[in-house]
C-alpha cells in the first residue's frame, strides 16, 4: 500500500520531470545554449586564457577555483565529521587482529607487484592532469584506492602507522592550505584572490602543485573513511 | 572598486582555514582549540562589520575571484541579504563562547578540536552561501554547511543523535540534490551559472516548462532546508538531539539559509514572465499558515524544553515564509526582520537550555521544577527568550509580525493576521507552561535543588541574548529601514501588477 | 516523434532518477536508501554531462591535435566537484549507519522506529 503510493507520487513526479526535460535544448546539438555562451569564451580563450591545455582542469583551478576550493573543503569536512562521529574512539576493547581476514596468496602477490605500477599511474594522472585527461582529484582517488588495497594485504595497522597522528592532520588538511595559500599568492602577484600569475612556467608549477596537494588529500580522505568504517566495523 | 572588497572572500576563507588548521594545530588540546576558534570567529566577524560600513557608505560590494568578469568566473556579492552574514558572525562568536564548558563536559578530549573544526566550517559555509553569486557556488557552499551541520549533530551521544543525524543526512541530501538538478537545468537551459545572468537569460527563455521545473526544484529544495511544514519531519529530533551549542547554530542559523535560498531563487525568476511566481506566493502563504499553527500545537503538546524549541523554530519559520509569500514591501522586510530576530531569541534560548541541561542533567519541564531559585540569572533569560518568541511588544519578536500583518493588509488577506495571533497565543500557552513550572512550582527532582548557578562563559551569551531579544524590538525601525531596499528588491517588477 | 527521440536522454536520466527516488522512499533498509540518493545524484550528474556534450565532438583538450567542437568543459568540472561532494555524504552516512547499527542492534527503519524493541 504505502508501496503503491510512493510509486504513484513517483510516476507523477517523473512526468513532470519529462515535461520539463523535453523542452530544454536537445542534447548533443551544437546550437545549444551549452555550447555558445561561457563554454564558447573559454575554448575561444584557449591555454593562454585558461592556464591549461585541459580546459576542464582551466575551469576547475583557474575561472572556477573557488568551486573546486569548496570541493576540497566538502571533502575534508567530511573526514574530519567520519572522524569526530565514528565508533572507533567510543569503545576501547582490544582490537581484533588485522589477519583474521586471510587474503589468498594470489590476490596478495598480485597487489604487491602491481602496486608501484598504480602509484606511478596515479602520479602520472596528477602531475600531467592539466595538460591530458585526468587531475588531481582522479589521480588521488586511484593513490587512495592503491592504499586501501595495501592495508587489505598488509593489514590496516601498517597504514594506520604511516604517519604520526599531528603529521597526519596537517597532511590531510594539505589541499585547502595549499588552496589557501594559491589564493593569497594570486592576490599578492595578480591583484585577486585565487587568480593565476603569470609567467607561465610559474602557472604551471603553481597548477602541478595544486593537483598534487588535491592528489594527496582525496587519497587521505579515501583511506580516512575507509579505515575509519574497517575500524568501527571491528569494534 | 575598493580594496575593501578583498575582504568579502575573506570572510569564507578565514573561518575555514582556522577550521582545517584546527585539528593539525590542536590536537588533544581543546581549550587552546576553544581560544583559536574563538578568535577566528571573532576576527571573521570584524570583517564582516568592515564590509557592512562599506555596503552603508556605498553601493553593493561585488568581488569577482580570480579576476575573472561575471559569467566567466565566480562572483561573491555583498548586498543586503549578505549583511546577514554580520548578524552570522555576531551569533556564531556567541555560540562559541557558550560551547567550552558543554564541550569540555560532553565531547572526549581528542574530538574537541574536531567539534571546533566543523563549527568553524560550517560558519565559512553558511558565509559562503548568503555571499554566493553564481548558482554552482550556491551549492557547494551549500554542502559545506550541511555535511558539518549532520556531523554535529551525531556528535551528541546516544542513540537518539545517531538516528537524528542519519534522518537529516537523508532528507538533506535530496534536497540538495533537487538544489543540484535545478543549477543543472538552468545551465543546460542558459549556458550561464552566474545568477543575475541567468535570471537575464531566463526573462527571454521560451522554455516554460523546464523554467517552472527548475523553479520546483529549487523551491521544494529551500523548504525543506528551512524546514517549512510539512517539509520540516527531520528538524524537530536533529534540533533537540544534537549538543546545544549545536542546537542553537542549527535552530538560528543553519535553517535561515533556506530562507536566503528561497529569496536568491524569487529574485532570479523575478524578470521571467512565464514562470507562475504568484503560485509560488500562495504556497507559500499557506504553507506559512500551516506551519504557523501545527508548529505551535506541536510545541505545546511537547514535555522536553529542547522540543518545544524546535517545534516554535517550525512555526517561526512559518512567520517568515508568509511574510515572504504576501511579496509586499512590508511583509517581506518584515519576514527579513524577523529572520534577523528569529536567529537572535532562539540561538538565546538553546544556549539558555543547554546551560540547564548541562547544570541539572534535566531535559523535561516537569522536571525543571522550581529551578527559578536555584538559578534565577539562567531561568530569568529563559523567560525573557520565551516572552520574545511569543511577540509581546516590544520584544523582537514583535516587530517581524507586526510588519507581517501589515503586508496581509495591504495585500488585501486580513485574515491571515488572525493565524498570527492565533499562533502567538498558542505560543504564549506553552511559554506560561514553562514559566510557572520554572518559577511557581516547588522543586520535584533533587537535582534542581542540587544545582547552582551556570559558569560565565555560558551566562554572559545567555543573559546579553536574552536581553537582546526583549529590546531589540525598540530598534525594529532601524533594521525595518535597513532591510527595505532588499525587500523592495524580492518583490521588485511583480509588485506594478 | 523526432522531438522525443532527440531528448531521449534526458528522459532515461529522468527514469534513473525516478527509481532513485523510490527506492529512497520505499526502501526501509537504510543502506538501500543510501544506494537510492546514490542512484538520484548518478541521475542528475548523467543530466549535466549530457548537456554539456556536442554530437562529434571532441573532449576539451587543447593541444592534442583534437578538432573542434569540443565538449563544454564546464560540465566536466560541475560533475566532478558534485562526485566529490556525492562521495563525501555517502562516506559520513555509512559511518553513521554503523554507529546506529551499534547502538540501536538494526539498520532497518521500521523496526528501528518501533518504540516496543
Amino acid at each position: 500500500m504505502r508501496n503503491a503510493l510512493a510509486l504513484l507520487i513517483v510516476i507523477v513526479l517523473a512526468g513532470l520531470m519529462m515535461a520539463g526535460v523535453s523542452q530544454l535544448p536537445p542534447p548533443g546539438s551544437p546550437d545549444g545554449a551549452v555550447h555558445r555562451h561561457v563554454a564558447a569564451h573559454y575554448i575561444d580563450g584557449g591555454t593562454e586564457a585558461g592556464g591549461a591545455p585541459n580546459l576542464v582542469t582551466a575551469v576547475l583551478l583557474n575561472y572556477r577555483a573557488l568551486d573546486t576550493y569548496g570541493e576540497v573543503v566538502v571533502i575534508f569536512a567530511a573526514l574530519v565529521a567520519v572522524l569526530a562521529v565514528g565508533l572507533s574512539g567510543h569503545s576501547r576493547g582490544p582490537r581484533r587482529q588485522p589477519d583474521e581476514l586471510p587474503v589468498s596468496p594470489v590476490v596478495d602477490r598480485i597487489i604487491r607487484l602491481l602496486a608501484p605500477f598504480i602509484a606511478l599511474f596515479a602520479l602520472f594522472m596528477i602531475l600531467e592532469g592539466h595538460v591530458l585527461p585526468g587531475g588531481g582529484f582522479q589521480g588521488g582517488v586511484v593513490l587512495g584506492a592503491l592504499l586501501i588495497l595495501l592495508s587489505l594485504v598488509l593489514g590496516p595497522r601498517r597504514i594506520r602507522r604511516m604517519l604520526p597522528t599531528p603529521a597526519l592532520f596537517w597532511t590531510r588538511a594539505i589541499a585547502p592550505l595549499v588552496f589557501a595559500l594559491t589564493a593569497i599568492a594570486g592576490l599578492a602577484l595578480a591583484g585577486w584572490l585565487f587568480a593565476l600569475p603569470e609567467p607561465a612556467w610559474l602557472r604551471e608549477l603553481i597548477l602541478v602543485g595544486l593537483e598534487l596537494a588535491i592528489g594527496i588529500g582525496a587519497a587521505l580522505a579515501l583511506v580516512g573513511f575507509y579505515l575509519s568504517l574497517e575500524a568501527d566495523h571491528h569494534d | 572598486m575598493s580594496s575593501l572588497a578583498h575582504l568579502l572572500p575573506l570572510t569564507v576563507l578565514l573561518p575555514i582555514t582556522a577550521g582545517v588548521l584546527a585539528p593539525a594545530l590542536f590536537h588533544r588540546r581543546g581549550l587552546a582549540c576553544w581560544w583559536w576558534a574563538l578568535a577566528a570567529a571573532i576576527l571573521t566577524f570584524a570583517t564582516t562589520v568592515t564590509l557592512w560600513r562599506q555596503l552603508q557608505s556605498g553601493s553593493t560590494i561585488s568581488y569577482p575571484l580570480g579576476g575573472w568578469p561575471p559569467p566567466y568566473g565566480i562572483e561573491l556579492v555583498f548586498d543586503g541579504l549578505a549583511a546577514l552574514m554580520l548578524v552570522l558572525c555576531a551569533l556564531s562568536v556567541l555560540i562559541l563562547l557558550a560551547a567550552r564548558r558543554y564541550v569540555e563536559a560532553t565531547v572526549p578530549s581528542s574530538r574537541q578540536s574536531l567539534f571546533y573544526a566543523l563549527i568553524l566550517i560550517n560558519l565559512g559555509g553558511m558565509n559562503g552561501f548568503v555571499a554566493a553569486a553564481d548558482l554552482f557556488n550556491l551549492f557547494v557552499f551549500m554542502e559545506i554547511f550541511s555535511i558539518s551541520a549532520y556531523a554535529l549533530v551525531a556528535l551528541a551521544r546516544g542513540p537518539v543523535a545517531a538516528l537524528a543525524a542519519l534522518k537529516y543526512l537523508l532528507v538533506g541530501a535530496v534536497s540538495s540534490l533537487l538544489v543540484l538538478l535545478a543549477v543543472a537545468l538552468l545551465h543546460a537551459q542558459t549556458g550561464s551559472l552566474n545568477m543575475s545572468d541567468v535570471a537575464g537569460l531566463l526573462a527571454q527563455a521560451e522554455a516554460p516548462g523546464a523554467s517552472a521545473l527548475a523553479l520546483g526544484c529549487l523551491v521544494v529544495g529551500f523548504l525543506v532546508k528551512a524546514a517549512i511544514f510539512p517539509l520540516h519531519f527531520w528538524l524537530p529530533d536533529a534540533h533537540a538531539s544534537a549538543p546545544s551549542p549545536v542546537s542553537a547554530l542549527l535552530s538560528g542559523l543553519v535553517v535561515k539559509m533556506g530562507i536566503v535560498g528561497l529569496v536568491r531563487t524569487r529574485i532570479l525568476f523575478a524578470e521571467a514572465e512565464i514562470v507562475p511566481l504568484l503560485m509560488l506566493d500562495n504556497l507559500l502563504v499557506w504553507l506559512g499558515v500551516i506551519a504557523i499553527l501545527a508548529g505551535a500545537v506541536l510545541a505545546m503538546v511537547q514535555r522536553e524544553l529542547k522540543l518545544m524549541l524546535a517545534y516554535s523554530t517550525v512555526a517561526n519559520m512559518g512567520y517568515i515564509a508568509l511574510g515572504i509569500g504576501l511579496a509586499t514591501p512590508s511583509a517581506v522586510s518584515g519576514a527579513l526582520a524577523h529572520t534577523v530576530y528569529h536567529a537572535t531569541i532562539k540561538t538565546g534560548l538553546f544556549l539558555t537550555a543547554g546551560s540547564i541541561l548541562l547544570c541539572t542533567g534535566l531535559s523535561r519541564v516537569d522536571d525543571l521544577r522550581g529551578l527559578g531559585q536555584r538559578m534565577p540569572l539562567t531561568s530569568g533569560a529563559l523567560v525573557l527568550g520565551l516572552l520574545a518568541a511569543t511577540g509581546i511588544p516590544p520584544t523582537a519578536g514583535f516587530v517581524g509580525k507586526w510588519q507581517i500583518a501589515l503586508g496581509a493588509l495591504q495585500a488585501g488577506q486580513a485574515w491571515v493576521i488572525g493565524v498570527i495571533l492565533a499562533g502567538a497565543l498558542l505560543t504564549l500557552g506553552w511559554a506560561i507552561r514553562v514559566i510557572n513550572s520554572l518559577f511557581f512550582r516547588p522543586p520535584a527532582r533533587a537535582r534542581v535543588i542540587t544545582a547552582n548557578e551556570a559558569p560565565v562563559s555560558m551566562l554572559v551569551p545567555s543573559v546579553l541574548l536574552a536581553v537582546l531579544a526583549v529590546s531589540a524590538g525598540l530598534g525594529g525601525a532601524i533594521l525595518l529601514g535597513l532591510v527595505e531596499p532588499l525587500a523592495l528588491a524580492i518583490v521588485g517588477a511583480d509588485h506594478d501588477h | 516523434m523526432t522531438e522525443g527521440l532527440a531528448h531521449l536522454d534526458y528522459i532515461a536520466v529522468v527514469i534513473l532518477f525516478a527509481i532513485g527516488l523510490y527506492v529512497v522512499l520505499t526502501k526501509q533498509n537504510l543502506i538501500k536508501k543510501i544506494i537510492g540518493l546514490n542512484i538520484m545524484e548518478t541521475a542528475v550528474f548523467g543530466l549535466i554531462v549530457t548537456s554539456g556534450m556536442v554530437d562529434g565532438g571532441s573532449p576539451p583538450l587543447l593541444g592534442q591535435g583534437l578538432e573542434p567542437p569540443y565538449a563544454s568543459p564546464i560540465a566536466h568540472a560541475l560533475v566532478l566537484t558534485g562526485i566529490v561532494v556525492a562521495l563525501s555524504v555517502t562516506a559520513l552516512a555509512l559511518v553513521l549507519i554503523l554507529r546506529v547499527k551499534a547502538e540501536c542492534g538494526s539498520i532497518e527503519l521500521d523496526e528501528l522506529l518501533e518504540p516496543d524493541e
